[in-house]
Order: C-alpha cells, then sequence, then structure tokens
C-alpha cells in the first residue's frame, strides 16, 4: 500500500507541476520580460544618481580597461522615468492583447515611432527631429532614434529591439545628450571629410609602423561618412574598407571605423576589423 | 480510504513544491578559443563568466581539427578569430569553412563565433544539431582588446547568466551601443536557436 501511495504521489506531483507549467508558463514569459525591463531600468536610474553629466567621460579612453558585463556603465538616462516605466508596461499588457486577438504590436517602423512619439515626448521635444533608422536581423529588428538639433545629432538617442516574430520588446535603453551645447555648435567650423579621412589615415600609419600605404574605398554599402554625436563629442565617423600595403610588400584587405572631432580634428578612435 | 486519498495529495503537494523549487546548475565542459594574432584580452572574464554559470572551463588557441572535435565534445564553444568573407574561420593552422564541419554537433549547447561574416558557420553548426549558435552577417570591428565586439561578447555572456541567448544577445547590442555610441557591427549578428538558455 506505502508503494501505491509513494508512486501515486510522485505521479501526483507531476501531474501538478506539468498542469501548472501549462497554465502559467506564457503569462510568466510575458511578466518576466517585463520584469527583466523593469530591473534593467532601475538599475539604471540607482547608477543616474551617482552618475555624472554628459560629456564629463574622456573619450577614447572610456573604451579602454577591464570592463564590467554589468550595467554600470549606464550612466545617461532618460530623465522621465516613471512615464518610461510606465509606457513598459502599457506595451506589455497591450502587446499580451493582441497577441491573443492575434495581432501583433511593435510590426513596423511607424509603430516604434509613434510608441516613442507617444510615451517619451516630453524627451525628444521643442525643434528637434526624431530619425529612425533600422537594420534587421534574423529574428529582430533594431530601431535607432536620434535626436537633432540644426541637423547635427545632441547625442541623445535610444536603441530599440524588437522580436520580429512577434512584436515583443526585446530590450529598450537610452542615452542622454545636450541639445543646448549643440544648438551652440557653428558647422561651418567643422573639418572637411576630406580633410578627416587624410588625418584618419595618418594617425593609422603612425600606430604602425609596418604601414607602408593604405588605399581607403568607400564603394561598398556598408561603408560611409557621418557625423554623429557621443559623450559631448561631435565626431566625423568614417567607415571604409582599406588596402593596406606593408612595409615587407604584403598587402592586407581590412575594415577600419575611424571617429574624429569634427572641431579639433582628435582621433578619438580607431577599430579594425576583426 | 477518503483518508489515504488526502495524504496522497498531501504529500502530492509537497513533492511538487519540493521538486520545482530545485535548481539544477549548468554543468560540462566550456571552452574559449583565440588567435594570437586578434585581441582575446577578455578570454579570462568570459570563461570567469562560465565557470559562475558551473562549467569548467579552458581557454587555448586552437587548430582546425582541434575545433571540429569540440563540437561534439563541449557544451559551449566560443571563439576568437578573424573572418572571411566566404565564411571561414582563421584558426591557427588553417581556416576552416563551413563545408568542414559534417559531424553531429548535437552535444553541443551554444557556439558564439566572434569573427566577421561567420553566420554562415554558425547556421550550419546549428543544423548539425546545435542547440544555439550566434554568428555574424558583417565585418566586426573593435578598437582594442577589451572593447567593441570583444565588450560585446562579455556582455552576451553575462545577460545569459539569467537570460536565454536570444535576450542576452539583444540586450547586450543596446548595452554596446549606449557604451560606445557604435554597434561595431553587432548589429549583425544572427542568432540561431535562441531560445536557448545556459545558465
Amino acid at each position: 500500500m506505502k508503494k501505491k501511495i509513494i508512486a501515486g504521489s510522485i505521479l501526483g506531483a507531476f501531474i501538478i507541476m506539468s498542469l501548472t507549467g501549462f497554465y502559467l508558463n506564457r503569462s510568466m514569459q510575458i511578466q518576466r520580460q517585463c520584469i527583466n525591463t523593469l530591473h534593467r531600468i532601475s538599475r539604471e536610474y540607482a547608477d543616474y544618481q551617482n552618475t555624472v553629466t554628459a560629456g564629463d567621460e574622456q573619450f577614447g579612453t572610456a573604451f579602454e580597461g577591464d570592463y564590467e558585463y554589468t550595467d554600470s556603465y549606464y550612466t545617461y538616462l532618460v530623465e522621465p522615468l516613471d512615464q518610461f516605466v510606465s509606457g513598459i508596461f502599457h506595451i506589455s499588457q497591450e502587446n499580451e492583447e493582441k497577441e491573443r486577438a492575434g495581432g501583433f504590436f511593435l510590426d513596423s517602423q511607424e509603430a516604434v515611432v509613434e510608441l516613442f512619439e507617444s510615451n517619451m515626448g516630453p524627451f525628444l521635444k521643442g525643434t528637434t527631429v526624431c530619425e529612425l533608422s533600422s537594420d534587421a536581423g534574423q529574428d529582430m529588428k533594431i530601431y535607432t532614434l536620434t535626436e537633432t538639433v540644426n541637423g547635427i545629432e545632441t547625442g541623445t538617442t535610444a536603441c530599440i529591439i524588437v522580436d520580429d516574430d512577434n512584436g515583443m520588446l526585446r530590450a529598450a535603453t537610452f542615452v542622454k545628450g545636450d541639445p543646448e551645447q549643440v544648438a551652440g555648435m557653428d558647422s561651418s567650423e567643422f573639418i572637411s571629410e576630406e580633410t578627416a579621412l587624410e588625418l584618419a589615415l595618418t594617425e593609422i600609419k603612425a600606430r604602425d609602423a609596418g604601414i607602408a600605404d593604405i588605399q581607403p574605398s568607400f564603394d561598398n554599402s556598408w561603408c560611409g561618412k557621418a557625423i554623429h554625436t557621443f559623450k559631448g563629442r561631435t565626431y566625423w565617423m568614417l567607415e571604409f574598407d582599406a588596402v593596406v600595403t606593408f612595409a615587407d610588400g604584403t598587402k592586407e584587405e581590412t575594415f577600419y571605423a575611424v571617429r574624429i572631432d569634427v572641431v579639433s580634428g582628435e582621433v578619438l578612435e580607431i577599430a579594425e576589423m576583426v | 480510504m477518503v483518508k489515504k486519498l488526502k495524504k496522497l495529495v498531501v504529500v502530492s503537494v509537497v513533492l511538487s513544491v519540493l521538486i520545482s523549487n530545485i535548481s539544477i546548475a549548468a554543468s560540462g565542459s566550456a571552452v574559449v578559443y583565440y588567435q594570437n594574432n586578434i585581441g582575446h584580452g577578455h578570454v579570462n572574464r568570459v570563461c570567469t563568466l562560465l565557470k559562475e554559470m558551473g562549467y569548467s572551463v579552458g581557454n587555448t588557441v586552437v587548430t582546425k581539427q582541434t575545433f571540429l572535435n569540440s563540437l561534439n565534445s563541449k557544451k559551449i564553444v566560443h571563439n576568437i578569430s578573424h573572418g572571411t568573407d566566404t565564411g571561414g574561420l582563421c584558426l591557427s593552422d588553417a581556416t576552416l569553412y563551413p563545408s568542414d564541419i559534417t559531424d553531429s554537433c548535437s552535444s553541443l549547447k551554444f557556439v558564439l563565433l566572434e569573427s566577421c561574416w561567420s553566420s554562415a558557420p554558425a547556421r550550419q553548426i546549428y543544423i548539425l544539431g546545435a542547440s544555439c549558435a550566434v554568428g555574424f552577417d558583417q565585418t566586426v570591428t573593435a578598437g582594442t582588446d577589451n572593447d567593441g565586439i570583444h565588450l560585446y561578447s562579455s556582455y552576451l555572456f553575462g545577460y545569459a547568466k539569467t537570460n536565454n541567448i536570444k535576450d542576452s544577445a539583444a540586450y547586450a547590442m543596446s548595452t554596446l551601443y549606449n557604451t560606445s555610441g557604435y554597434y561595431y557591427g553587432s548589429n549583425s549578428s544572427v542568432v540561431y536557436g535562441g531560445n536557448t538558455t545556459i545558465y
């Protein structure tokens, strides 16, 4: 009899677990996503209390050293935090309803823009213009919202990643820029893209004595020249393929992404293909 | 009879609570491969993250055959090497192409190929049975050993301690962008089998 009770108990336990898991699984997934996002935002907010204002960190040196994988680098945040957090919950509830109805929520660029204009209106305000670009992944869409003043980025950006399968929000992080600083800039004083490229090539050669010559090319779709702002620095971002000839005559094809301050011409970063 | 039934129900509920609260730590063998001609200053950090998840972890420069062997003997493989635009991984003795990968990878839980144009070999490994594989469709870049795409990998493994790989990849990408102002090619990442967890 005892054996029957034990066997029955184990069977019953698994039945209870299976049924509970079946009914809770879906709602727990949604809750979990919501809670994860909220935790991240909370941590960001905690960091924000002790952080510096945008631009205090030195560009370039901030990219070196032993980085931690935690969220401690979320130091540039959206100010109307409460509004954003309520926005997250709004998204989840509505998403669940849409899913039940067989529809999708954040399934287009327009939907993302609409969401951020409705939730982030006070943040992206005034004479600023919200620009949108996107990159398609296998099953996620990445939206990068950029705030600009007089055609120059303020450094305020949002990176929103949406699940392409069901429109669920996967990640949303923000960097706060400085519109006033950018509004005071005179673009006629910026160095030209030709000068920026010349400075970039000179610096690449200076960092590697073995390089005899570099021939850059901007022909491919992944290459480009554009002005961006980040952490209080406005810079040329030059992304180009290059054929590098070394002193011994060997050649190598590579790719560079170089950031150069648009005013001082300082080379802020040289990233090379892995 | 009623008493026995009650007893059965009580024991069942207690057992279900006990069993559902048991958390099983990840276990098995993980490896981080690198090449000396590429920045690998983040290898120790990734190893630490994997150890914290419960894996026994090694790291070494890798040859083509060793890499292939690991695809059906390890649970986690993270490879840092140059890649070619034809989907090749430049290992220490030879370039490994997707067509070289032919054996089952069904014991492999997760592979991260931290190389340019590595989505093709990642796909091949996934097709051959790995639970999850991540590669990149375009070039990936870094300025130092610790930034750019290397930092992305650290973020990904950090987030993977509590999230599935798909979410971890998304978090890593957005975190990298908002700490660095640039994706360094991580926005071309391709995630196969993203619902997999490795914690």
